[in-house]
Formats: structure tokens, sequence, C-alpha cells
């Protein structure tokens, strides 16, 4: 090491430790365990529901059957018609939702997502891996948008300014955009882009900007898929919709993974307004 | 591996998930939290990203029983929870990197000590690649390769990181003389 490389050694070590000295391991413990205890509860809850759900099924498919068995010596019977079944309902995120399909290649071992909060909510795809190139899907609340990576804070943005802004990245060649066509999510106006950055876009997938400002970002050369959504007044704080998903950048994409993840869409359900609050 | 991960976990973990993972918070928590923080520039930040990492490795325990990879597993999330889009930039772009000349004088600090918090908040102000591929290299003590394979990047992206870093930082120590 030289001279310079000894020194920034030593700053990161002496930075470490100072906050390292300076943080509270028996109370952040109680923070853990408390967190620890949710989860534990939430994994209760889900096996319940799972099992729930089983019963459920089974009780469905003994009706269609005996039903089948009474209309079998007097017709030809009926159309069967499945029970709706919901897989996941999320319950923090601002924009409350359910899905009755996930792609199979998300690496969770339960229908909990990687992180969720009124602003967004994520699964991850990779097992060992909670980068954000490894988000799989994600739904996400924006209401800003930045002009370019060093440009701050985020100005607010609503459905149609995003949809601009993203089309005005495409046209400078910030955003290499392969494909773009007008969609539906659950009735909602939406637009659907498949793109890829050429170079990394940190802060330029759109920021929340009500309470405590965050961003997203564009990986370089990872494939996407980013369906933006109309919710008109599901959200009383204008935010835009934007779901997506991503290849990772560590690997290749997942047999399947566009389809799954277009196949999700066809499944979604806005179940309520987001609190005007958030 | 250099000091940051001279951590020794010689006992056997606990079997049950909740064991393992208080275990290893009572023997990792401070040396995380030190790393959080030379990636975010809020000790608030640093502590959440911490606990983030711990709760990930919980809900992945199945799949995850040996300690070392538990430990690694810890040091990857704490790094990229440092940027993860959930927590990004509660803090950052906030902080404005000082002029040269501005800094406090060595009359009211020494001069090791001013350096060394000049330093720092030259390292804080790089664009954030570059402080990860320097915290990696010079805190981690990992190689450029296993620098690439953790960001997912090439090692010339690395090295191009890490050449344009120590470039910055070279230039703004020269500026403070």
């Amino acid at each position: 090491m030289n001279q310079l490389e000894t020194a920034i050694a030593d700053t990161l070590r002496a930075q470490a430790q100072g906050a390292a000295m300076s943080t509270d391991t028996p109370h952040e413990q109680d923070i853990l365990e408390s967190r620890l205890d949710v989860i534990d509860h939430e994994n209760t809850r889900t096996r319940r529901a799972l099992w729930s759900t089983v019963a459920a099924v089974a009780a469905a498919v003994l009706v269609v059957v005996g039903a089948r068995a009474i209309l079998a010596g007097t017709e030809d019977g009926g159309t069967v018609v499945s029970p709706p079944r919901v897989l996941f309902t999320s319950t923090e995120f601002g924009v409350p939702f359910t899905v009755d399909s996930l792609p199979s290649w998300l690496t969770t071992h339960t229908l909990i997502p990687d992180g969720q909060d009124a602003e967004g909510l994520y699964w991850n795809r990779c097992p060992q891996n909670v980068d954000n190139e490894c988000i799989g899907v994600a739904f996400t609340r924006v209401s800003g948008v930045v002009a370019s990576p060093q440009s701050w804070p985020p100005v607010p943005v609503d459905y149609k300014g995003f949809l601009a802004y993203l089309d005005r990245l495409g046209r400078t060649g910030k955003l290499t955009i392969s494909e773009r066509k007008p969609t539906t999510i659950d009735g909602r106006p939406a637009v659907e882009y498949s793109a890829t950055a050429p170079t990394e876009l940190t802060n330029m997938l759109g920021c929340h900007i009500h309470g405590s400002t965050r961003c997203d970002e564009f990986f370089p050369g990872v494939p996407g898929r980013y369906v933006v959504v109309d919710t008109g007044t599901l959200d009383p704080t204008g935010a835009v919709l934007v779901i997506y998903t991503r290849a990772g950048g560590v690997g290749p994409a997942e047999a399947g993974w566009l389809e799954q993840f277009d196949q999700m869409l066809t499944t979604v359900k806005f179940t309520g307004t987001a609190p005007s609050s958030k | 591996m250099g000091d940051a991960y001279a951590v020794p976990f010689e006992a056997a973990l606990p079997t049950t998930a909740r064991g393992a993972v208080t275990a290893l918070f009572r023997v990792h928590h401070k040396r995380l939290v030190g790393l959080a923080s030379l990636l975010v520039d809020d000790h608030g930040t640093a502590e959440e990203i911490v606990q983030d990492a711990f709760e990930s490795l919980y809900k992945r325990w199945n799949g995850l029983r040996d300690p070392d990879a538990a430990v690694a597993y810890l040091d990857r999330a704490v790094v990229y929870g440092a940027r993860s889009w959930v927590r990004r930039r509660v803090t950052a772009r906030a902080y404005v990197l000082p002029e040269a000349g501005t800094a406090p004088s060595a009359e009211t600090e020494g001069v090791a000590l001013r350096r060394n918090d000049e330093l720092a908040d030259a390292i804080r102000a790089l664009p954030q690649r570059q402080r990860e591929v320097i915290v990696l290299r010079y805190f981690l003590d990992l190689s450029e390769e296993q620098i690439a394979a953790w960001l997912g990047v090439t090692t010339g992206s690395v090295k191009r990181h890490a050449f344009r870093a120590t470039e910055a930082l070279q230039k703004r120590m020269e500026a403070w003389g």
C-alpha cells in the first residue's frame, strides 16, 4: 500500500470504530427481537391462510364432484367455476392490492415480501443476495423525478408527467426502450415499457417525495419491464404506481421471466384507497 | 480477509433460527454498524440497515445454516442495504463537500486528526459506487475480483471506480496541503 492507501484504510477503520462504539447493542437487540416477533406472527398467519385455502379448495372440489354426480343422471353437466383464489394481499403498501399469482422464480420461501412499507413493496429473485439488482418484482409509488443523477431534490410529477419523463429518457438515449405499449392493470390505464439503461441512472427510476425522500434507479445493462399505472383516486397523493421486474445484473434471467411477470399483472386487484397522509 | 473480518465465532450456534440469529447479532452488530456507517451518512440509517440485514438473514435461515455463510451474507446484506431502494437517499445528497481550504485549522485540531476528518469527508463525498469500492477494498480488504462479484460488475469496472476514487482523494488531499 502506498501512503494514500494506508491513510484511507486507517481513516475507514477509525470511522467505523467510532460508529460501532456509539451504537447501543442491547437496545438494538431488543428492536431486533420485536421485528423477529412480527415475522414469526406473519409466518404463522400465512401458514394458517394456506391451510384455510387448501381446506376451501378441497371443500369446493367435493361440492363440484357431488354436483356433477347429481347432474350426470339428468344432463351433460355444468361449467365448473373455480373459486377466486387470492395468493397475496399487501398489508403496508400505500395502494392496497392482491395478486392471484407470483412468478415461480422468486426465491422467497414464504409469500412475505423482502421489503414492504407504504411507499414500496418488493420480492427478490436471488437466494443469497439482497442487492437492488436482485429485485425480482417491485411495486413502488413515484411522486417525483430528478433530471439527472446529480440533480437534487426531485421535482413533483404526475402520471402524464412521469410518462413524458420516461419517454424523454428514451429520446435522449439515456434509456433504451425496446417496447412501449398501452395496457390496463385491473382496469386502470397504464403504459408498459421494456427498457434497459446503458449506464447507471442513480435515482432516475423515480422518487417518492412525501415524508422522507427516496428514489430508485436503473442499473446499467440490466433489462427490465416497467408498468406505469394511473391509480387515479386510489392514491390521494397523486403518486404514480410503477410495477416492475428486472433481470439480475449478476446472471441470466430465469426461464419464463417476463411471461410469469405478465401473468401476475393480469391478477392484480386494487382493494382500497391509500391513506391521504402517506 | 483483513481486520474487519477478524471477528471469531468460536461457539456453536444455537440450533433454532431465532437463537442463532440473535447470537450472531451479539457478536457482529457493532462491526456491521461500523461497516454501514462507512456507506451512509446517518448513524440511525446505518443501524436500521443492520437491523434489516439480520431480519433478512432470519427469513432465509433455512437455506443458510453455516455460520460462515451467514456472516458473509450479513456483510453483503449491509453493503447492499446501504443502497437499497427502500432506504435510498434518506440522507444522501444532503452532504456538500467543503471547498479546499475551508476546513478547520491546525490551531484548533491536530494536523493528523484534521487530515483524517478531511479524508473521511472526501470519501463520503465520492459517488456511491466509488465509495462502495473504496470501502470494500480498504476496509473489508476484498480483492478486485471479490468486489466485482459482490457488486455484480466486471473487474474492469472495479478498477475504474477505484482509480477515479483514489485520484479524487489524492487531489483533494493535495489541495488541502
